[in-house]
């Protein structure tokens, strides 16, 4: 497809997905729980945001390059990829929160206590980052890079990590500090670690591979690459499962638990999180890792994403559905139906996310190869 | 001078006179719904009703406690939700609320809820009680309990009614075990 196809169409998309988070905002509705299907999309938007920068800090903070610099031609995309994913989770926030427009009272009003006051500082921040990160690669290239600007690609890209894990750790305190809901109490920084990771690279290996279809020798090896750290990941993130359900077995977190084990989300769970997002993606994974076939992977990067995304919509919602009434010893219990208005936001942004990679590289020299020739970063 | 509730549950005959003077004097504009606090299905007011329906069934009535450390405030990107210097009271500053709900998940009580129209979070006391009170007044529920089984004032005030209903009986407040000293007192005898 001509490049001027490709930036109309992603500028289409982008509008598309726009109008569709706007409908949905003006038609938003109240729920029985307070953090509905939006606060799914943003965490799972955010925490694969913060899995590709982990992701990427492979080669730009800890040196590796592949054999044959593979590492080093892809950088861009994939520092493009998390600012890409980023953006989509900030479109769903704004359009979570009641009054998007006085989105800015967090910054003048900032309270110190808050997890979430926080937590947009440190998005905000990695967001700034991660596109300096971006600009600086666009400008040196993929060449092997000199000593002083060996030290400032350093720098930026332990900057992004540092921010990187402050916002994961964040994101886990947010929920883990919440007194009134105990089902997400638990193990949930090193939890959402391994998720992160785990979506960072199926996205990246969805989103870069397609970019790179027809460089037979370099998907071969992303194949193997990401295959790799999805076969690495899977097992360690079943290790913090078990252990969240486990911990939740001997307190008050197991009157929602027992609801996602045993309960009425148990074939939901065991199927969807447990057969389909860890035991099929691993055994793929391992096959492309083994095999260095680009197929398995795509498909383990997609099982990982679409489980995810239920996996997370158990751990955020289900908890929020059963409370201890703490004065009457009775349990409260709530009911939640995602409704169109969310439908309508989410589809939005899951629109926007690939449309904005799409544009970014048809302007931008992200491919390898690619040196700018306009306005310093333009194509 | 720090203004608390407090609530005789052997003086109460649960005529539900304060859940809906409160609902509908702070809320009127939202009676007309069939479901005006959808989050609880419950009345659009501060004041919600549960049974306690182990053994002999008691009844407790859950507002904001106005916690001396309270969650809600904790979690509050914009400090719309903050301690109120003059009162002590929790309050919510709706200039500063951009609706994030952070508020009404972080509160064990369940006391918050979500305004059909505004959706921004709602919470005792409400607006009509908020300008009672700095008139120097007590709020809605208290004026209209006809068993004078409620009581608001300053606890650090060992004149105050309050204080001596405290200490004049066996009060409790609720889950003190949480640690978020909340200012209400529950008389059980």
């Amino acid at each position: 497809m001509k490049r001027l196809t490709l930036e109309i169409l992603s500028i289409l998309a982008i509008i598309i997905g726009l109008i569709l988070i706007g409908i949905g905002f003006t038609r938003k509705a109240i729920h029985e729980v307070s953090w509905g299907s939006l606060v799914v999309g943003y965490a799972i938007f955010a925490i694969m945001a913060l899995g590709s920068s982990i992701v990427n800090s492979i080669y730009a903070l800890f040196g590796y390059r592949g054999p044959k610099m593979e590492l080093v031609n892809i950088a861009k995309l994939g520092v493009l990829f998390s600012i890409a994913t980023l953006i989509s989770a900030f479109l769903i926030k704004f359009a979570g929160v009641s009054r998007p427009l006085d989105f800015w009272k967090i910054y003048v009003y900032f309270n110190p206590d808050s997890r979430i006051a926080w937590m947009t500082l440190l998005y905000t921040i990695l967001l700034i980052f991660l596109i300096v990160k971006l600009v600086f690669f666009i400008r040196v290239g993929s060449i092997e890079l000199v000593r002083p600007l060996k030290w400032i690609k350093l720098v930026i890209a332990a900057l992004v990590l540092i921010t990187t894990i402050l916002a994961i750790s964040n994101l886990a305190q947010i929920y883990g500090s919440i007194i009134a809901i105990p089902g997400w109490y638990g193990l949930l920084a090193p939890y959402f670690i391994a998720i992160a990771i785990l979506l960072g690279a199926s996205g990246q290996a969805l989103f870069i591979m397609l970019a790179l279809r027809g460089k037979t020798e370099l998907i071969q090896f992303l194949s193997r690459y990401y295959g790799f750290i999805l076969a690495l990941m899977l097992p360690i993130l079943a290790f913090f499962l078990l252990w969240n359900i486990v911990t939740a077995r001997y307190s008050t977190a197991w009157l929602t638990y027992s609801e996602i084990v045993t309960g009425v989300y148990s074939l939901g769970f065991w199927v969807v999180v447990v057969v389909l997002g860890i035991i099929a993606p691993f055994i793929l994974a391992l096959y492309s890792f083994t095999t260095g076939k680009y197929l398995p992977v795509i498909l383990a990067s997609i099982l990982v994403l679409i489980t995810s995304s239920y996996n997370m919509y158990l751990q955020i919602i289900v908890h929020q559905l059963k409370a201890l009434e703490p004065l009457a010893g009775v349990i409260r219990e709530a009911s939640y139906t995602i409704t169109g208005s969310e439908i309508l936001i989410i589809l939005g942004s899951i629109i926007i996310w690939p449309a904005l990679y799409v544009l970014a590289i048809q302007l931008l020299p992200l491919m390898p190869g690619e040196k700018p020739s306009r306005l310093y970063i333009f194509k | 001078m720090r203004l608390a509730y407090l609530w005789d549950s052997t003086k109460c005959i649960a005529c539900m006179a304060c859940v809906v003077s409160c609902a509908g004097s702070n809320y009127s504009e939202i009676m007309r719904f069939e479901e005006p606090n959808p989050m609880m299905k419950w009345l659009g007011g501060n004041i919600r009703v549960v049974i306690r329906e182990v053994g002999r069934p008691e009844l407790r009535l859950v507002s904001c406690f106005h916690c001396d450390k309270p969650p809600c405030v904790l979690v509050c990107p914009t400090r719309a939700s903050h301690i109120d210097r003059d009162t002590g009271l929790v309050l919510l500053d709706e200039t500063k609320c951009i609706g994030c709900k952070a508020c009404i998940v972080a509160c064990p009580y369940g006391a918050r809820w979500l305004h059909p129209t505004t959706l921004l979070p709602e919470k005792c006391p409400g607006p009509v009680c908020i300008d009672i009170i700095r008139g120097g007044r007590k709020p809605i529920c208290v004026s209209v309990c006809p068993a004078n089984a409620r009581d608001f004032g300053d606890i650090d005030d060992p004149n105050s009614s309050i204080s001596i209903k405290i200490s004049k009986s066996k009060s409790e407040r609720p889950l003190e075990l949480l640690g978020t000293e909340p200012k209400y007192f529950i008389v059980k005898g």
